[in-house]
């Protein structure tokens, strides 16, 4: 019982000690009166490109040089992205290209510029790498794009086609140069008349086509020079009461090109048909040099709109009308690049609009 | 035999029994100063209080789009043309308190928070006591410490003066993506998280803690 009691007190002991002691360790450790909260977290994230992944740009020659075109890219907060396009020549010149007032623009869902600094007879790559710019400098940008097909730069390309001069009375008209016209463009003499007598070409001019038809009358007369500082040409075209109608095309030298311009096919192709929608060459021309303009002009003897059919890598660069002597008149030119020396260029399909008239079609090539 | 055993050590039960009940008394006072909520135990030993609430109202931050330049109206340097984050907090216990925050920086696959000087910046400020500044924190000793990504720091002292109730704590967040930022942080996300805590700041001596710096020689519970 004694050693009960003994065990009972100390049991009481302990048990005082934890009431008392502990406790108070317990407060001056731990048991402090604490509290808290947290805000929400603030969130940041980052634009990005969409796509992610620059879209490839797609080529095309045109009067001023080389238009290039891809899907534009966005950033994450709707506006569009910068870009930085480069060129990337066979001669293993790099530059970038399409900056300050030629930089990219909008359109709808596709951005392009255009590039004029290109030189004939090189042959020419373009990427474009998206990016963002914050005081004129690039902070963020994607990876540039694969780069685009090759295009080789032309030797001539098209300028314009002058206003057309008509006549229905003989003597010598003055037929005017496309304004675009320039000291060491090729321009090229376009007469249709609804007679079959031959017209000559003017002083100074080569001819390349005179092609003449009986049923019904017609002559055609392309002939062509290098252009020195005129803008006009005085041309007989032998004018009677059924009329006739003159234009001057001209293409440009591309820049680079300093060699004089020359023909570039041993044979023009010139043929008559009959009245049909539709007309295509027999034979395909063959180009003697490397990088020749082929040019195909069709014309017949209606204000039928002309239009091709089957391109056939052409594309089609004017097509007009004209009125003269109660006659209609109709031209059409359209033109292709042929990169190498003794490349056969198959021919287009011409189409006319309206009651089909007398095709009279001539392919010629520069260089 | 085991009767009598059990006879004999009854009362060694029955005390051990009455120690577990005192003990547990004690401990349930114990426990009940943990919390600022249990405001019958606090009447009934007559204590203060420690807790802590929302103050005006504050703009919790989602940016989005963020570019490189862009900062926040209050970062000093950028566009200042983004949106300042701010947390309003108030201290409503009724105990004088010593009060600190803690800063968590927590990021996605692809992080915007970079550690260093060429992602996400913070200026974190509590009144006109800086907490953080750029990717740093100020140290007990004085010295300069980063904030490592999915990390966080605690325990940095708002102030020397303990805080009465109603006290009203303002939090801002400003922020700047510097221009350097890298191409690998497009399309990145992080995200920083404020906590706002409260001790006693009774028998709890300050010691040499500095505001704006970390400070462990308070017992933060």
């Amino acid at each position: 019982m004694v050693n009960s009691r003994r065990v009972v007190i100390a049991v009481w002991v302990v048990a005082l000690f934890w009431t008392v002691a502990v406790p108070g360790l317990m407060l001056t450790a731990s048991a402090l009166f604490t509290a808290a909260t947290g805000a929400n977290p603030q969130q940041f994230s980052g634009v990005t490109f969409i796509p992610s992944v620059a879209p490839v740009p797609v080529t095309q020659l045109v009067d001023s040089g080389v238009h290039i075109e891809w899907a534009g890219v966005n950033l994450s907060n709707g506006s569009p992205a910068q870009y930085e396009v480069v060129r990337t020549g066979s001669d293993s010149s790099v530059h970038t290209v399409c900056t300050g007032a030629s930089a990219p623009v909008r359109q709808i869902v596709t951005d392009s510029c255009i590039d004029t600094g290109v030189q004939a007879d090189v042959t020419y790559t373009y990427s474009e790498k998206p990016l963002v710019q914050q005081n004129g400098s690039v902070t963020w940008s994607r990876p540039a794009s694969n780069s685009s097909v090759p295009l080789l730069a032309p030797k001539l390309r098209f300028g314009g086609l002058g206003v057309v001069t008509t006549s229905t009375a003989p003597g010598v008209v003055a037929v005017k140069y496309p304004l675009t016209a320039t000291t060491g463009d090729v321009a090229i003499l376009i007469v249709r008349r609804s007679r079959k007598s031959p017209l000559t070409a003017p002083s100074g001019w080569t001819p390349l086509v005179e092609l003449a038809s009986n049923g019904p009358q017609s002559f055609l007369l392309i002939a062509w020079k290098v252009i020195a500082t005129e803008t006009s040409v005085n041309v007989d075209l032998q004018g009677t009461p059924q009329g006739s109608a003159a234009w001057i095309a001209s293409y440009k030298r591309t820049a680079g090109n300093t060699s004089t311009p020359i023909t570039a096919t041993a044979t023009v192709r010139v043929e008559n048909a009959p009245a049909s929608s539709t007309f295509t060459q027999t034979a395909a021309i063959t180009t003697n040099t490397n990088n020749a303009a082929v040019i195909s002009i069709a014309s017949v003897l209606a204000t039928n709109s002309l239009s091709l059919q089957t391109p056939n890598n052409y594309s089609l660069r004017s097509s007009t009308t004209a009125t003269s002597g109660g006659n209609g008149f109709a031209i059409g030119i359209a033109d292709q690049i042929a990169v190498k020396n003794a490349v056969t260029v198959q021919p287009a399909t011409w189409s006319q609009s309206g009651i089909p008239a007398l095709w009279q079609v001539a392919t010629i090539a520069f260089s | 035999m085991k009767t009598q055993r059990m006879k004999r050590f009854s009362p060694l039960v029955s005390s051990f029994s009455a120690l577990v009940a005192v003990a547990a008394f004690a401990l349930g006072t114990t426990s009940a100063l943990f919390s600022g909520t249990q405001a019958g135990a606090a009447q009934e030993f007559t204590s203060g209080t420690v807790s802590v609430g929302l103050g005006a109202t504050s703009t919790t931050c989602n940016v989005t789009d963020l570019m490189p330049g862009d900062s926040s109206s209050g970062y000093g340097s950028g566009s200042l043309a983004r949106t300042q984050c701010t947390y309003n907090v108030k201290y409503t216990g009724n105990a004088s308190a010593w009060l600190a925050a803690d800063i968590a920086i927590s990021s996605a696959a692809t992080t915007l928070y970079t550690a260093d000087s060429g992602g996400l910046q913070f200026k974190v400020k509590a009144g006109s006591t800086s907490l953080m500044s750029g990717t740093s924190f100020t140290q007990v000793g004085g010295s300069s410490s980063t904030v490592a990504n999915n990390d966080s720091v605690s325990n940095i002292l708002l102030s020397t003066t303990p805080a009465s109730e109603n006290d009203l704590i303002s939090f801002t967040i400003d922020y700047l993506l510097p221009l350097s930022a890298a191409n690998a942080l497009q399309g990145g996300s992080s995200a920083l998280t404020l906590t706002f805590h409260a001790v006693q700041s009774a028998n709890q001596p300050i010691g040499s803690c500095v505001a704006g710096r970390q400070c462990n020689t308070i017992t933060w519970g």
